[in-house]
């Protein structure tokens, strides 16, 4: 079962266009959808997620057509929001079992049963009776992820899940989608590219609603094989090397910022050939777009 | 640094936009008061300035209870603005002074909440100019003193105290919310210091109570005639001083402890520790958890609408303002419910069920609305309010179950409000000892008939929600809608319920027929809206909120676009139901039967006066005996009238044309003898039969004529309430009536002037002119008849008609009856019929009868027992009794009188029947009013007064004089004085209300009940005591046989004041200028009163008593007058344990020509009380200082 989005486009009133004809193709497993801020992959997401209607473009799954079969798309559907809320004085058992039966599963004793499995797969088990609103912010994440498994969703969708996860946290966190990665169609967005190395098997890069790259991470970093050099600099030769090479990135080592530029020879001038790693495919996309 | 906090405090107000917005709404909300009489605020304002000193005042103390509200938003927001913003951190660190801040805060805060209170003000003063005030002669002078002492008076106290209140909880809480419940406790304060004043006993409590200072105002004001409230201010004297100052001690006690209690420092929130992550134990369970997924369908719905309506529940009931708003309405209802109201003479009813209903309804109404106008908005937003709305939007369930349980939950909780009314008022009945709880009356008026209205309130406002793109928009929306839907129909002169959203046609319940005549249009209205509902449920099912916000049309478009077949069946079966019913009604209500607006029938009286007003005086014949034939069909609520009557004409002239009036709600034929119908306007029920041959002076002619009135269908409010399934009562007013009726016209003086109708002068001026009496006054078209009726009902009624009953039969299942009058009275009586029970007596050849509702048997005892009392003393002292019969026949509440009619009294279920008489201190009012009834049996019903003014004093103030007497003889004196008290109390309150001129007994108009009732009962025990009941009595005797049943011409007020002068000593001839031509009142006064004893077992006391004897005009301005009366002094022990009264131990009657005087005289005991006028025999506003507590020498 693969997900067919064709053509998809989506323009705001206030004139952003935060989907550009964007055409892809997602299949089993874990995906990636990686962009900076403000790229679209929210919009994206929720358009998957039935939230938000699409200007044009066409998604489907199988037969599935999720853009005007909502409420069948919202059966096999799990979904994680970037950020979320939760009724104030509630438990994580009592919302859980109320999302579960809305979920369908009308059978008290079964809906308790699988509330409490997942409660323990989270392990929140512990603070079950606990005000959801009174986790921590990891805490929190985990039972949103809770929420999105229930009732084995076949199309998982979420949103910037590790942002404001400390390590451990966001390791945990992984581990439980690794899990139901493996069988299951589970689109995560982020604009970490870290995530997306330890986890996705496909990944599609997107700006400004526009889709640059789609692919294994593999590929996207071979082919930019024996292109990227680095240089560590020192802040006075920054401004030189700005106008003369295009650079991908500069962070800081140490203290000294250290360059990788995109350059189909060697650069020379102490640059040394790097094997290009996703964060270079990442910023060599979305520069060639700007 | 005080002023640099005030300065900040004022600037940030006055910058903002909210002292702006309030000030244009009181301005607003007090010029529409004051500029037209369909705004009212407080009572009535009669014959009042519109812009008189008084009107000022009470503006200002109603004003008070939304001062609280604004004053609330304000000082709450000063208060508690650092510790919401969070600034508190960075302010408090700074070096300032607790002092200056909290008293800078609270003072501008107070400041910028007290200007909008000015809005009264200028709402008054702008009035004047608005274009459609057209009674100007109702402007008077500005009166700047008045608004300055209503500023301090009401203006800033009120204000202080709201502030002082809401400031000290939001310091101390810094919360919102009990800031918010602070000022609902004032307000519940101030409802309950109301109910206070309502009971004579308590009126001082109540104005002390009153946190508002309105209280201790009305009592101040409550016996201001007009031209007292036209040119009075009420200052800061006495009682009102007194209120003032006990609350503003309080006000400073507040923020006393607000300034004490507040602190700089951050609160440490309590209950809310940070849960402590548990080290993580490896993986959880991982096996898979078997489960299943239901398949579309109810069992799957039914689930999911289980859980959301949970869900929901929850979410509005563990709300703190859920629980601050049932709080509120609990006590908003406990009095109510507990205490019940007062039904006049400080007497209470049984806590019957309609009643309490009634209590609940009365005090949830606010409650209930504001709950739902809240929640709905609540529940609509609440998943974006808590931001789980993209969670929510992506689980599989379809809108229209997130609607239903929405709608579920705003029934639920308005449904769990009316049910802890329910057992409130269940205990009440029960802990007062009151057994017949019939709880379906409950669950069918609350529970049904309000829910089901209640639940077109929520339609509309979860569809308003839904519609707006947020929720202040969706409360705005809502508000407009329903104030458009409560008002603008009426201004646009719609009448037809159809389209009225959620409204149904008004009822009234009876213990006798329930709502049977009323059901079949409440159902069919009922399912009307409930189909109309489902077409705007279905709607906002299709545009629901669901994921992230988008525009209104997108959420339309989408929602048509993925619409499924069953959705589209809905709709359509919806629309035919709705439009079926509809047309059904429209049928109904529009073709098959006409309703008539209040503003047509406006117009139509107006119209009638106007065209038919000159035939007033035509000369028409007389009724001198009239054969009914009736039949009363219950079950289907027919009535067929039959009547053959002999007319003659008793004037001089020759009559050519015969006009009737006909009555509006039924058919009428009429057929006369020789003559035929020449003119009939069908719009204004009028008919003219011109005659052949002229009736000539003397001439008698037949006539027959058939009312019916045929319950056909669904009416849009029902209109004959007179012929229903149990408890028919209606009177010769349905038979045609001979000439112009003058009952029909307007009598509100304002209507009149508007529409250019002269001032209505009620009846002709007194004359002694025997032209001008030739008529009696009640109903033109008889001096008095002779009836016989033959009445049918079904057979388990029984029906009466007026007469003995001669004859009575069962035919084809019917019951049939045959009534006669022992002798011809006055064209005046009633038709009856129900399910009765009768309990009979006799005294000597009289029968006496009650027929009552089986259920309401508590007081038909004391009914006979005074019908007996009645008989005898009347009999005894004016005359024989004229009938073979004494009956009081209870009818349903359609109508809360009683009234007499010859032999025969029909008496309201809700009058004397539910009367509670267990507490032997209390005022009999079942006797009172079996006494006063039956006294019309002699007052009116043998001896009638012609039609002019002072017609009245020879029945309804007779008829009061002789319930008293009745009264007394049974009760003894000081019951009398605790009656007369309220009966005083009453006059003097209602003059002050005249819409036109108070005038004195002598010249009373009928519409001035306050006069021939509560002022006759003064005057006349006032006379009785002086003169003596023998010699008053023996008067009245001579004059009942002087007048009995006489013809024209009728007897005049003169003529009755005539005869008493004969019977009364010259020396006390004075008393008939001061009682009958004119209104006389004292403010009689005891300065000192002392006592000595004599140690001889006498007391020697001695007072020194001001007198005051003052005229007023009809407008009520009074001047003193030169004192020559005889007064009372007197003195009375003190009164033993329980007792309100002390032994009488002195009492002497003075001369007395001088304004102040000194006076000794000894008595046997300690006296207690001593003063003048003791007994409040005279008219006095201020009874209580007549008596002083006697003080040893």
């Amino acid at each position: 079962m693969e997900l067919k989005i064709e053509e998809l486009s989506k323009r705001y009133p206030n004139g952003v266009q935060a989907l550009d004809r964007v055409t892809l193709t997602i299949p089993c497993g874990m995906f990636g959808l990686l962009g900076p801020n403000g790229a679209g992959k929210s919009t994206l997401m929720r358009t998957l997620a039935t939230l938000q209607d699409a200007d044009s473009g066409t998604v489907r799954l199988g037969d599935l057509d999720l853009l005007s079969q909502k409420h069948e798309t919202r059966k096999i559907l799990g979904y994680l929001p970037q950020e979320f809320g939760v009724y104030p004085r509630t438990s994580a058992v009592e919302l859980l079992d109320h999302l579960a039966a809305l979920k369908g599963i009308t059978v008290r004793s079964e809906r308790r049963e699988v509330v409490d499995a997942m409660l323990e797969r989270v392990n929140l088990y512990q603070h079950r009776r606990k005000a959801v609103s009174s986790y921590s912010g990891g805490m929190r994440q985990r039972f949103g992820i809770a929420q999105a498994l229930l009732g084995n969703p076949s199309l998982l969708i979420v949103d910037e899940p590790t942002s404001g996860l400390d390590p451990g946290e966001r390791n945990r966190f992984y581990n439980l989608l690794a899990e139901v990665g493996e069988s299951v169609i589970v689109i995560l967005s982020t604009h970490i590219v870290q995530d997306i190395k330890e986890l996705c098997t496909n990944v599609a890069i997107i700006d400004q609603g526009r889709l640059l790259y789609c692919g294994t991470p593999d590929n996207a970093e071979q082919s930019l094989s024996g292109k990227v050099w680095q240089k560590s600099v020192t802040k006075a030769e920054l401004e030189s090397i700005h106008s003369n090479y295009r650079i991908l990135s500069s962070k800081l080592v140490a203290g000294r910022p250290l360059v990788h530029i995109l350059s189909e020879t060697d650069p020379s001038n102490g640059f040394v050939s790097v094997t290009p790693d996703l964060e270079d495919v990442f910023f060599s996309t979305i520069k060639a777009v700007a | 640094m005080f002023l640099e906090f005030l300065r900040f405090e004022l600037r940030y107000w006055f910058r903002g936009w909210m002292v702006y917005i309030f000030l244009t709404i009181m301005t607003l909300m007090f010029m529409a008061a004051a500029s037209s009489d369909s705004v009212q605020v407080g009572q009535a304002l009669g014959n009042t300035h519109r812009n008189a000193p008084y009107v000022i005042q009470v503006f200002y103390a109603t004003a008070g209870v939304l001062t609280g509200l604004m004053v609330t938003a304000f000082v709450d927001s000063a208060a508690s603005r650092d510790f919401a913003s969070k600034s508190s951190e960075i302010l408090f660190s700074k070096p300032i002074s607790k002092a200056s801040f909290v008293l800078g805060r609270f003072t501008g805060a107070s400041i910028a909440a007290f200007v909008p209170s000015l809005g009264v003000s200028l709402g008054l003063l702008i009035a004047p100019y608005m274009p459609w005030v057209e009674d100007h002669i109702r402007t008077g002078p500005v009166n700047w003193y008045a608004h300055w002492m209503s500023i301090v008076i009401f203006a800033i106290p009120n204000t202080l105290l709201f502030g002082a209140v809401v400031f000290a909880l939001a310091v101390w809480t810094r919360s919102t919310l009990y800031s918010f419940i602070g000022t609902l406790l004032l307000l519940v304060a101030y409802a309950v210091s109301s109910t206070y004043l309502a009971d004579m006993e308590n009126e001082w409590l109540g104005a002390m109570l009153d946190p508002l200072g309105g209280g201790a105002f009305s009592v101040i004001t409550k016996y201001w005639t007009v031209e007292e409230k036209n040119s009075l201010t009420v200052g800061l004297t006495g009682m009102m001083l007194s209120n003032r100052i006990v609350w503003m001690v309080i006000v400073a006690g507040i923020v006393g402890v607000a300034y004490w209690n507040f602190s700089f420092s951050e609160r440490v929130k309590r209950g809310k520790q940070r849960i402590e992550e548990l080290p993580t134990k490896g993986r959880g369970r991982m096996e898979a958890i078997p489960f299943k997924v239901a398949p579309e369908g109810f069992a799957r719905s039914l689930g999911q609408l289980w859980s959301l309506l949970r869900s929901d529940l929850r979410g509005v009931v563990r709300s703190t303002v859920f629980i601050v708003l049932v709080a509120a309405a609990i006590l908003n209802m406990l009095p109510n419910v507990w205490f019940d109201a007062t039904s006049g003479y400080g007497l209470s009813s049984f806590p019957v069920t309609y009643r309490q209903v009634e209590n609940i309804r009365n005090s949830l109404s606010g409650f209930t609305v504001a709950i739902l106008t809240f929640f709905a908005g609540a529940l609509i937003w609440r998943d974006r309010d808590v931001r789980c709305n993209e969670i929510m939007g992506t689980l599989p369930y379809p809108n229209w179950i997130s609607y239903l349980s929405k709608l579920l939950t705003l029934i639920a909780i308005i449904a769990i409000l009316m049910m802890v009314g329910i057992l409130l008022a269940v205990t009440s009945q029960l802990a007062n000892g009151y057994n017949r709880l019939q709880l379906g009356v409950y669950v069918q008026e609350l529970l049904v008939l309000d829910l089901v209205k209640l639940s077109f309130l929520s339609v509309l406002a979860l569809l308003m929600h839904t519609l707006a793109p947020n929720k202040y928009i969706g409360y705005f929306l809502f508000i407009i809608v329903v104030v458009c839907n409560a008002f603008a129909w009426n201004a646009l002169r719609v009448d037809t319920l159809l389209v009225k959203f959620g409204r149904m046609p008004s009822y009234i319940y009876s213990d006798m027929f329930g709502i049977a005549p009323y059901a079949l249009s409440l159902f069919w209205f009922g399912l009307y809206w409930i189909a109309f509902s489902l077409i705007l449920a279905w709607l906002s099912s299709l545009i629901a909120h669901r994921g992230v916000a988008s525009p209104l049309f997108s959420r339309f478009r989408h929602g048509l676009r993925t619409s499924r077949s069953g959705s589209i069946g809905f709709l359509a079966m919806a629309m035919v139901l709705w439009l079926g019913v509809g047309a059904w009604l429209f049928y109904n209500t529009k073709i098959l039967n006409k309703y008539l607006g209040s503003k047509e029938q406006e117009l139509r009286q107006i119209e009638y006066e106007k065209k038919y007003k000159p035939l007033e005086n035509a000369p028409q014949p007389s009724i001198t005996e009239v054969r009914y034939e009736i039949d009363i069909f219950p079950e289907t609520r027919t009535l067929l009238v039959k009547g053959d009557q002999k007319v003659v004409n008793k004037t001089e002239f020759p009559i050519d044309k015969v006009y009737f009036t006909l009555n509006p709600i039924y058919e009428s034929t009429i057929t006369l003898e020789g003559a035929k119908l020449s003119e009939n306007d069908e719009r204004l029920m009028f008919q003219v039969y011109t005659l052949e041959e002229p009736m000539l002076p003397g001439q008698t002619r037949n006539m027959h004529f058939e009312v019916t009135s045929i319950n056909q269908g669904i009416e849009n409010q029902v209109s004959n309430t007179h012929v229903v399934q149990n408890g028919t009562f209606f009177n010769q007013e349905v038979v045609p009536a001979i000439g112009y009726a003058s009952g029909r016209e307007i009598d509100n003086p304002a209507t009149r002037r508007k529409n250019g109708l002269p001032k209505n002068d009620g009846f002709p001026p007194l004359s002694r002119d025997p032209k001008a009496c030739m008529h009696h006054y009640v109903g033109d078209s008889a001096d008095w008849v002779k009836v016989e009726s033959v009445i049918s009902t079904s057979s388990d009624q029984i029906a009466v008609a007026p007469g003995t009953l001669v004859e009575q039969w069962e035919k084809e299942g019917r019951k049939y009856f045959r009534y006669r009058l022992d002798r011809p009275s006055l064209n005046f009586y009633s038709f009856i019929s129900a399910r009765y029970e009768v309990v009979r007596d006799k005294w000597n050849d009289v029968d006496i009868e009650v027929y009552y509702h089986p259920e309401h048997k508590w007081n038909v005892p004391k009914m006979v027992q005074s019908i007996r009392k009645s008989l005898e003393y009347c009999s005894a002292q004016f005359g024989p009794y004229q009938h073979h019969q004494a009956r009081i026949i209870e009818f349903p509440r359609v109508a809360s009188f009683a009234q007499a009619f010859p032999g025969t009294m029909p008496y309201s279920e809700s009058l004397g029947f539910i009367a509670n008489l267990e507490d032997p201190e209390d005022i009999d009012m079942v006797y009172y009013i079996v006494a006063h009834e039956m006294a019309h049996q002699w007052w009116a019903h043998q001896v009638v007064g012609s039609k002019m003014q002072g017609a009245t004093l020879m029945s309804e103030t007779m008829a009061q004089y002789s319930a008293l007497m009745i009264m007394e003889h049974e009760y003894g004196r000081e019951m009398m004085r605790k009656f007369l008290r309220y009966e005083m109390d009453k006059y003097l309150k209602d003059r002050g209300a005249e819409q036109l001129e108070e005038r004195p007994l002598l010249t009373v108009n009928p519409s001035q009940g306050y006069v021939h009732y509560e002022k006759g009962s003064v005057v006349l025990y006032y006379l009785k005591e002086m003169i003596g009941e023998e010699r008053l009595n023996a008067a009245l005797k001579q004059f009942v046989e002087k007048f009995r049943y006489k013809e024209p011409p009728y007897p005049n007020a003169y003529d009755f004041v005539e005869v008493l002068k004969q019977h009364t000593p010259t020396e006390l001839h004075y008393l008939y200028k001061d009682l009958f031509e004119d209104i006389t009142l004292f403010a009689n006064r005891t300065l000192d009163a002392k006592y000595e004893d004599l140690k001889n077992g006498k007391y020697r006391v001695s007072l020194q008593v001001e007198f005051v004897k003052q005229k007023s005009d009809a407008k009520g301005k009074s001047t003193d007058v030169e004192v020559s009366d005889f007064i009372e002094i007197g003195a009375f022990a003190k009164p033993d344990a329980g007792k309100k009264y002390g032994k009488e131990l002195h009492r002497q009657r003075i001369y007395v020509d001088k304004r102040e005087g000194t006076f000794e005289f000894e008595v046997d005991a300690i006296p207690d009380m001593v003063g003048v006028d003791p007994y409040s025999l005279l008219i006095d506003r201020m009874p209580l200082d007549n008596l002083k507590r006697a003080v040893p020498k």
